[in-house]
């Protein structure tokens, strides 16, 4: 199966996407090392939720071409703004099988800023740095 | 009746107790959320350049900073440092702020950052250590029902929001914030920079107020892994 795809055709997220990715930056840094112009789908299961300031991240363990399991690091908003948007520490749990829409790191190391995320009980996520100004 | 009172004041003296406060002109007290962007020129759409009366030198400066951006190599931003926004800057935070009036000092406590401004209230401020700082030294007087600020001694490392919006040593800021409405607030804020700006200029920003909202704990270096570089361009830090 193939884990690891562009979303060419993003048609399904793509009302969510407007409607999550609206708002302004809430980041203390710049994005310039994110392709904001490009967005990829991977899909795997949560190795570890840092609920942190400054920036929460996900650690994902993702299928690489070879089959093997691969980490990920994707990188979300502050956690007061997403709190206020409902997040929780709980919002990812070690083991959840989640999909994340990201825009790659563009060094093409294994990481990215999060866009959303469809979680494994079905609801969607979204986060507040979608469209940050660069 | 006198001696008790006498009493009182007393007691209260060597307590530090508080005594009731006159009421402040305007009720500014509570959670407060911008209701514009990050970028400071709030006159212009978002991508569009500030409507800035840039010197010469600091409008060559800023092009400088945009076209470093532009190459993929931003200019560091102090935020992206984890260093304080600065006044004015801070009235731009993507995060709420508390405003505590009291009769002698407004205090104006931030999420962004975890920064607090002290506006000592018709009089001077404490003298400053001669150093700039991100905060400056902020004086404010009541005019009827507006709050005016007048901050200086400001730190120029501080930009302006996160195209690089420079400011200069010589700037002052000048709020005068009042309310719009019961729960709307509105700040003009006035740079008076000649090194930067050829003459006072004015953005307007408004506020509103969040009834039972609370100010969270913002803390830039706990688990910061995106490091700033030498040459000011933004890491990130992936697995270990």
């Amino acid at each position: 199966m193939n884990s690891l795809k562009t979303l060419a055709a993003p048609m399904a997220f793509g009302a969510v996407l407007a409607a999550l990715s609206a708002a302004p930056a809430p980041a203390h840094h710049s994005f310039a090392m994110f392709d904001r112009d490009k967005q990829i789908t991977i899909k795997g299961t949560v190795k570890e939720f840092q609920w942190t300031n400054p920036h929460v991240f996900i650690q994902i363990m993702i299928p690489g071409a070879d089959g093997k399991p691969q980490e990920w690091s994707v990188e979300g908003g502050p956690p007061n703004m997403l709190f206020r948007q409902g997040w929780e520490p709980t919002t990812f749990k070690p083991g959840d099988q989640v999909t994340l829409v990201i825009n790659p790191l563009k060094s093409g190391e294994r990481g990215g800023n999060f866009v959303f995320a469809n979680l494994a009980n079905g609801k969607t996520v979204g986060n507040l740095n979608a469209r940050a100004p660069g | 009746m006198i001696r008790s009172l006498l009493t009182t004041a007393a007691a209260c003296a060597a307590l530090a107790c508080a005594l009731p406060a006159a009421a402040a002109p305007a009720d500014f007290n509570g959670v407060w959320s911008g209701d514009q962007g990050v970028l400071w020129d709030t006159s212009v759409k978002p991508g569009q350049p500030p409507n800035a009366p840039f010197t010469p030198e600091y409008k060559a400066k800023y092009q400088e900073a945009l076209d470093a951006s532009k190459a993929g190599k931003p200019k560091a931003d102090p935020p992206a440092m984890c260093l304080p926004p600065g006044v004015p800057r801070i009235m731009a935070s993507p995060f709420p702020f508390e405003f505590v009036v009291t009769d002698k000092v407004v205090y104006i406590l931030y999420e962004y950052m975890s920064q607090v401004r002290r506006i000592y209230i018709g009089g001077e401020a404490p003298r400053g250590m001669g150093l700039p700082t991100f905060n400056g030294r902020s004086t404010g007087k009541w005019e009827g029902d507006t709050l005016v600020i007048e901050t200086t001694e400001l730190n120029p490392m501080s930009v302006l929001d996160t195209t690089h919006l420079p400011v200069s040593d010589a700037l002052k800021s000048v709020e005068r914030i009042k309310l719009l409405g019961p729960d709307k607030m509105q700040a003009e804020i006035t740079l008076i920079d000649p090194k930067a700006y050829t003459k006072p200029w004015t953005t307007v920003r408004t506020y509103t107020r969040k009834p039972g909202e609370q100010i969270l704990q913002y803390v830039c270096e706990e688990n910061n892994r995106n490091p700033v570089g030498e040459d000011g361009s933004t890491g990130f830090v992936g697995p270990k």
